[in-house]
Order: structure tokens, then C-alpha cells, then sequence
């Protein structure tokens, strides 16, 4: 393996078997070549799953807020802190979602996860390809 | 001497410096300026020196003059007042840097609501007390309201930074690792830092709601819309810091 150095520095260990019993012994690492590359392969994806544990900041920040909203909007629809008694309650409800307007995600992709944009990040996969090359 | 005199005399102080001169104006950058007329400034410096050789008799101050000077200590003390004021204002402004201005748009509005007086209505020789006071506290709110949003901003950048620097292996540098062992010690290690990110994210979380909460919650659309904004960059910063750790990690390896 590599690193980000020039310098090739082993980091697993590889046993080399020569079968006893042929005629034509064939060398047999272990373990092997496929594996190791299948093993890598399976590291460099749980790394960046690791980024999965963090969700979209928007998302959980409209979670957030749209509890602490919904507590405030029923409070003043039941009248605590209101100004608007002799309101309609349409118009309360009107002047409160007014009140407590937000703008709605503007796009599909503010959705997708990180995990998902890093997977697919360029550099990550440059890497990525170097590695297990 | 005469030349003196003769200015002092020819200023109307009574209409044109005290009365109708507001105590504040904006300048072009949309900061604080004094209004306070610099050559009368000057006047009443140099009056000072006047007035000791008056006291010889060898000159006598024409009237406007020696109104103005009775008025000297109350000009002195609200011209220093409204500095204060400037200066309070002025470094809020100063405070806010690119899209912080955008943000605090509001708060800003209910500032010049409470300077306005002093643009429009108030002149030198208004009682400005309450007005001084009423500034200067609404000044020292924002800015403890804007200090308090910068403070838990760089929290939430120092965190993105602890991200970005994190190295998510645990790889000894010149050991043998057999593969199964290699890979049963870097899974524990990735889960130990998939904990240690849901912390990071938790205090990220927390700073953010409460700068909204305190601050721009109940304000209007357009600060909303300023606010999705300042949370689609830093959700940029958060993934770059992201990919960051995962490339660093590689790397590593």
C-alpha cells in the first residue's frame, strides 16, 4: 500500500505456500491476492460510511424547528400571548403561518446524503481507484 | 482680532448650528457620522483663548458669542454623547462582515428606528438624554446579539475543522497486520468514530438551532430566506469537511 507518499510500505502480512503434494507445486499465497483487493475494496467503503452517521444539516434543522413552530403556533391559536382575539380563526391561523413562513427546499438535492456525495466525490474516488489499482 | 470678531459675528448660532443641525447623519457606507458643524468646533476652541483676553477689556465678545459660550459645557457633553453613540452603531456595522449584514437585516431596521430621532428630529439643542440612552442600550443588545451569533458560528467552524482533520483508520505506520485482524481492529476503530462525528453533528446541531432560535425565529420571510442560505453553505462546509476525513483517510492508508 501507498499512502500519499511515493514510498511503497507493506502493511499486510502474506504467507507463501508451496503445495507439497503435486508433482508441480503451485505457490499459493495467503491470503490471496483477490482477497486482499476484495477486503480493501470492502475498508475504503465502510470509511466512508462512516460519513453516514452525520445527516443533512437542512433537514435536521426543519425537524427542529417545525417542533418548536408547532408549539408556538398552538399556543397562540389558543390564545396564550395572543393579540388576536376578535379574530376569525382562519385569520389566525392565516396571521400565524404567515408569521412563522419558511422557505420550502428548493431543490432534490439538498436531500441527498453526504455519505452519497462523498461516495461519488471525484477525488474520493481517484483515490479510491489508486489504491485498490 | 477683528477678523475674529467679525466671524463670530456674522454666524447666526441661534438658527443655523443649534437648532436645525441634527445630531447624527449617515455617510455613504451607510455609517454614523456626527453632525456637529466643524467649523463651530473650531470656533469654540479657539473662543476659549479669546475669552482670557477679554477679560483684560481689550475686546468685548458680540452677543451670539457669549450665548454660545454660556452653552459650551452642554454642546461639549452631548457631542460626546452622540459620539458614543457612533461609535456603538459604527462598530456594529464594522461587526458584520458579507452575508452577516443580510442576516441581521431586521435587527438592523429596529437600530435606525431608534437612531432616526437623531438624524431627523433631534438638534443640538435638544434634551438628548433618554435618546443617548436609549441608543446606546439598543446598540450594546445588537451587539451582544451579534457577538453571542458569532461566537456559536465559530464553534460550529471549529467543529467542521475538527471533522476535516479527523483521520477515520488507525493505521500503525511499519507493522505487518495480518488481513482478518487488520480488518477486525479498523471496523472497531470506525465505529468509534462514527460515535465521535454523531457528537460533532450534535454540537454543530445544537449551536445552529439555538442562534435561530434567539435571533431570527419570528423574523421576517426574508431573513428566513438569508437564513436557508447561511445553512446551504455551511452544509457545503460540512460535507467538504466530510469528504475531507474520508480523503485524508485514504491517504493515510
Amino acid at each position: 500500500m501507498h499512502g500519499d507518499s511515493q514510498e511503497i510500505v507493506p502493511i499486510f502480512r502474506v504467507y507463501t505456500i508451496l503445495e507439497k503434494d503435486k508433482t508441480d507445486p503451485k505457490v499459493v499465497n495467503q491470503p490471496s491476492h483477490d482477497m486482499i483487493k476484495k477486503e480493501i475494496g470492502k475498508f475504503i467503503k465502510q470509511i466512508i460510511n462512516v460519513t453516514s452517521v452525520v445527516p443533512k444539516l437542512e433537514g435536521v434543522f426543519r425537524k427542529d424547528r417545525e417542533e418548536v413552530v408547532e408549539k408556538l403556533k398552538e399556543a397562540e391559536l389558543t390564545g396564550q400571548g395572543s393579540q388576536s382575539n376578535n379574530m376569525s380563526e382562519e385569520d389566525k391561523i392565516a396571521m400565524i403561518n404567515k408569521k412563522y413562513f419558511f422557505p420550502p427546499p428548493s431543490s432534490s438535492k439538498s436531500e441527498i446524503p453526504y455519505v452519497e456525495m462523498v461516495s461519488k466525490n471525484s477525488e474520493v474516488n481517484n483515490i479510491t481507484t489508486y489504491i485498490t489499482e | 482680532m477683528i477678523k475674529q470678531e467679525n466671524r463670530a459675528n456674522n454666524r447666526n448660532f441661534d438658527t443655523k448650528d443649534e437648532r436645525t443641525v441634527a445630531l447624527l447623519k449617515k455617510d455613504k457606507s451607510e455609517l454614523l457620522e456626527s453632525n456637529f458643524d466643524t467649523d463651530l468646533l473650531k470656533l469654540l476652541f479657539e473662543v476659549q483663548y479669546w475669552a482670557k483676553i477679554q477679560t483684560f477689556g481689550l475686546i468685548t465678545f458680540p452677543l451670539p458669542l457669549t450665548r454660545l459660550l454660556t452653552k459650551k459645557d452642554q454642546l461639549r457633553v452631548l457631542r460626546e454623547n452622540v459620539m458614543l453613540i457612533v461609535r456603538d452603531f459604527n462598530g456594529i456595522m464594522h461587526l458584520l462582515q458579507g452575508k452577516e449584514k443580510a442576516l441581521f437585516q431586521d435587527h438592523l431596521s429596529g437600530l435606525d428606528k431608534f437612531i432616526a430621532p437623531g438624524i431627523t428630529r433631534l438638534n443640538w439643542e435638544s434634551n438628548a438624554d433618554s435618546f443617548v440612552m436609549q441608543c446606546r442600550n439598543n446598540c450594546l443588545e445588537n451587539y451582544k446579539k451579534i457577538n453571542d451569533f458569532q461566537t456559536r458560528h465559530t464553534k460550529v467552524m471549529d467543529q467542521f475543522e475538527i471533522i476535516s482533520s479527523t483521520i477515520l483508520t488507525k493505521i500503525k505506520k511499519g507493522t505487518l497486520y495480518e488481513l482478518s485482524r487488520f480488518m477486525t481492529q479498523q471496523e472497531t476503530e470506525l465505529k468509534e468514530k462514527q460515535e465521535t462525528f454523531k457528537g460533532f453533528f450534535e454540537v454543530i446541531r445544537v449551536q445552529l438551532f439555538t442562534i435561530y432560535q434567539e435571533l431570527f425565529l419570528t423574523c421576517k420571510s426574508k431573513i428566513q430566506s438569508e437564513w436557508l442560505e447561511f445553512l446551504k453553505d455551511l452544509d457545503k462546509s460540512l460535507q467538504k469537511s466530510l469528504k475531507n476525513a474520508v480523503k485524508n483517510s485514504l491517504l493515510d492508508f
